[in-house]
């Protein structure tokens, strides 16, 4: 191993451990030894990635192109740049030329997925899911966003599936964690969601969006939400079908029961609803502000 | 175990880049008195090493020897301006000190070195009181007075990880633990361990181990510990993994016995460190280093602008003004109350010294340092319910974050 590779090395493992600065550093050594080395150029925007300076990563993934066309680091670098910047188009033409290069490249047809269901289109997401595992079965990104949408389509028996072949590849990975949350809450399992959401938080404390599905599963666990488990599991469905059977139903019964217990019923849907509108938002500040 | 010259001779012709070897063989070479030679060695590690301060200190202990006080002094300016230079691991005073005392007869250069006149010690750690008891208590004690601890069935040794917001004195506290235990301490970086080729971090990390046993009683202290001991789960490569198993392998001590070697850590985010770095035997006692509270702030006010010029300044008032701020903040507020005061005499005012008024209204430019930490600490009592975390729960509350 030369110099430099020896150099990219230690860069790579320094972002691995979160010290961008201290692989910054390195960066500029291993740029002495040879400027033009475009693996170099692909670890130093990474590394300015890393401390989320966008444009400068963008610059050196084109200068790592403009060296080596093609370079796949590069265009993989480029492409989560501009995705990271919401330019889904720009990453998109990107990820469109490592498929043209490479029709069969489970990563790019990944990454294209990924992109996809960032912009909600799913049928495509999902046949691109599928070629990619058709591919390469054993594709931890792919295997993910299989999973992902297999939840977000309500197949909770297929991300279940899918969940159980993550876990048996790689139980311990953060990644397969997050899916196994998703799932459970899916699948309406908030207790389990919720532990391996916590175990998660110990890991990542510093992840908002982690903080926020946590008290998310932990609002839907809550027993003050025992009498709206139906609107929270059928969703907006749910709400509309229990309209309908509230106003049937009353008109159904107005023949048979009292004015008096019409009306208490009435009165009990209707706490119901309001309780379905501000329940949730009050526990969800409740949760927030003081813990659980 | 010591390797003898030829051994270091032939593994350095085996791989010339093994620092570890290199600096073994340039103190050899040292201890024969052979300092031409020594300082080819030690010249050699500061081109291949030269961001860390021990090849540039290794090298004016040869000039001191070789009678060149002058490139001697340049040396150790360029090992001051290193990150990992300490002022324990300058020679109190080098030659010349040796040769007053020589007529003395018995007195021998480590004994002149255990002296350390610029060892920290847990006096001169600001505020901590609490902390600084249990430490005592917990981790020195048992250390000092092994005897007596093991009629209670404790032993000395073992681990202990210092962790809190950055800037707040760990590693401070960790070489004031040092000091207190009367042990060596050898403090050890990432740049120390971390290494460009394959298998060498690992072997870095076993010749740290063997060199603190060698010299036991030790203190051997280990800063961002994270880096080193990232936690697997997170890693996407083996060579992060490798290392944390060859750390684990160290600590467990089943090869090696690590009784009389204290084992520091320090770390800003605990939460990477690996989790089986933390169970009984490896770093089981885990310490909470906070800001300093009110009382503490006043006081480093107090010292630290001792030798300014200021006017009447009532300490306690400021350090209320600056609640969560850790030591290297309090330096922030302080260059930036003088960078005010010379801004207004270079600008045509009269020169008048530092006043409370310049140190409150720079504490309130400031963004307390410790504050991204603590939020994030919150998160994980809040809402992960870790319960590991207890200290710095009382923390939070006690200081009204929770």
């Amino acid at each position: 191993m030369s110099e430099l590779h020896g150099l990219q090395h230690q860069i790579g493992r320094l972002l691995e451990v979160g010290r961008p600065r201290d692989a910054r550093a390195l960066v500029g050594k291993a740029l002495a030894l040879d400027p033009a080395d475009p693996d170099t150029l692909c670890l130093a925007g990474r590394v300015e990635l890393a401390q989320e300076q966008r444009g400068e990563a963008e610059r050196r993934a084109h200068e790592a192109l403009a060296r080596a066309p093609g370079h796949d680091g590069a265009r993989s670098l480029l492409f989560d740049v501009l995705l990271a910047d919401k330019r889904h188009a720009d990453a998109e033409e990107v990820v469109l030329e490592r498929l043209r290069d490479d029709p069969a490249d489970p990563d790019a047809l990944a990454d294209y997925a990924q992109l996809l269901v960032q912009v909600f289109q799913l049928d495509k997401a999902r046949a691109l899911v599928a070629e990619a595992l058709r591919r390469a079965p054993d594709h931890p990104s792919a295997q993910v966003l299989d999973a992902v949408l297999h939840v977000i389509r309500g197949d909770d028996l297929a991300a279940a599936d899918r969940l159980a072949r993550l876990v048996a590849a790689d139980p311990e990975a953060a990644h397969v964690a997050w899916t196994a949350m998703l799932v459970l809450g899916e699948r309406g399992h908030h207790r389990q969601a919720l532990e391996i959401g916590r175990q998660l938080l110990r890991r990542s404390p510093d992840d908002r969006e982690l903080v926020d599905a946590v008290i998310e599963q932990r609002l839907a666990s809550h027993w003050s939400m025992i009498p709206l488990w139906p609107l929270l599991r059928g969703g907006w469905v749910a709400s509309a079908i229990l309209w309908a059977v509230a106003v049937f139903g009353l008109i159904l019964l107005r023949p048979f029961v009292s004015e008096l217990a019409l009306l208490g019923f009435a009165v009990l849907y209707l706490a119901l609803m309001l309780y379905s509108y501000v329940g949730p938002p009050l526990l969800r500040r409740w949760l927030r502000w003081r813990g659980f | 175990m010591t390797r003898s010259r030829p051994e270091l001779e032939r593994a350095l012709a085996e791989d010339p880049f093994d620092l570890v070897t290199r600096k073994e063989y340039a103190r050899a070479l040292e201890d024969h008195g052979e300092a031409a030679a020594a300082l080819r060695q030690w010249e050699l590690i500061c081109r291949q090493q030269p961001d860390s301060a021990a090849g540039f200190l290794g090298a004016m202990r040869c000039h001191h020897a070789l009678g060149a006080p002058e490139q001697a002094a340049a040396c150790l300016r360029e090992a001051e301006a290193k990150q990992d230079f300490s002022p324990e691991t300058k020679p109190a005073r080098p030659a010349p000190a040796l040769q007053v005392l020589a007529g003395g007869g018995d007195v021998r250069p480590a004994e002149v070195l255990q002296l350390r006149p610029s060892a920290v010690r847990f006096d001169d750690v600001i505020g901590h009181a609490a902390l600084k008891k249990i430490l005592e208590v917990r981790i020195i004690a048992p250390f000092v007075r092994p005897g007596l601890f093991a009629r209670f069935g404790k032993r000395a040794g073992g681990g202990v990880l210092l962790y809190g917001p950055p800037g707040c004195g760990k590693t401070l506290i960790a070489r004031a633990i040092a000091s207190e235990c009367r042990a060596s301490f050898l403090a050890v970086g990432i740049s120390e361990i971390l290494d460009m080729w394959l298998g060498r971090s690992e072997r870095n990390l076993a010749a740290v181990f063997d060199r603190a046993r060698e010299q036991r009683p030790a203190v051997l202290f280990f800063d961002e510990l994270d880096a080193l001991a990232f936690s697997r789960s997170k890693a996407h490569t083996d060579h992060t993994r490798t290392l944390v198993n060859e750390f684990l392998n160290q600590l467990d001590g089943v090869a090696h016995d690590n009784q009389g070697v204290l084992i520091l850590a320090a770390t800003n985010m605990p939460w990477d460190v690996d989790p089986a770095m933390k169970r009984p035997g490896r770093f089981d006692r885990q310490v909470f280093v906070p800001p300093p509270d009110d009382v503490a702030r006043a006081e480093m006010f107090r010292v630290k602008l001792a030798d300014a010029p200021t006017g009447t300044i009532d300490f306690m008032r400021v350090a209320r003004a600056t609640p969560h701020c850790s030591g290297a903040d309090v330096d922030g507020v302080i260059e930036a109350a003088k960078e005010r005061v010379l801004t207004e005499i270079l600008g045509g005012g009269p020169e008048r010294p530092i006043a409370e008024s310049d140190l409150l209204a720079a504490a309130k430019d400031l963004q307390p340092s410790t504050l991204e930490w603590l939020r994030t600490a919150r998160n994980l009592v809040k809402y992960a319910g870790d319960g590991s975390y207890r200290d710095v729960e009382d923390y939070l509350k006690s200081a009204r974050l929770l």
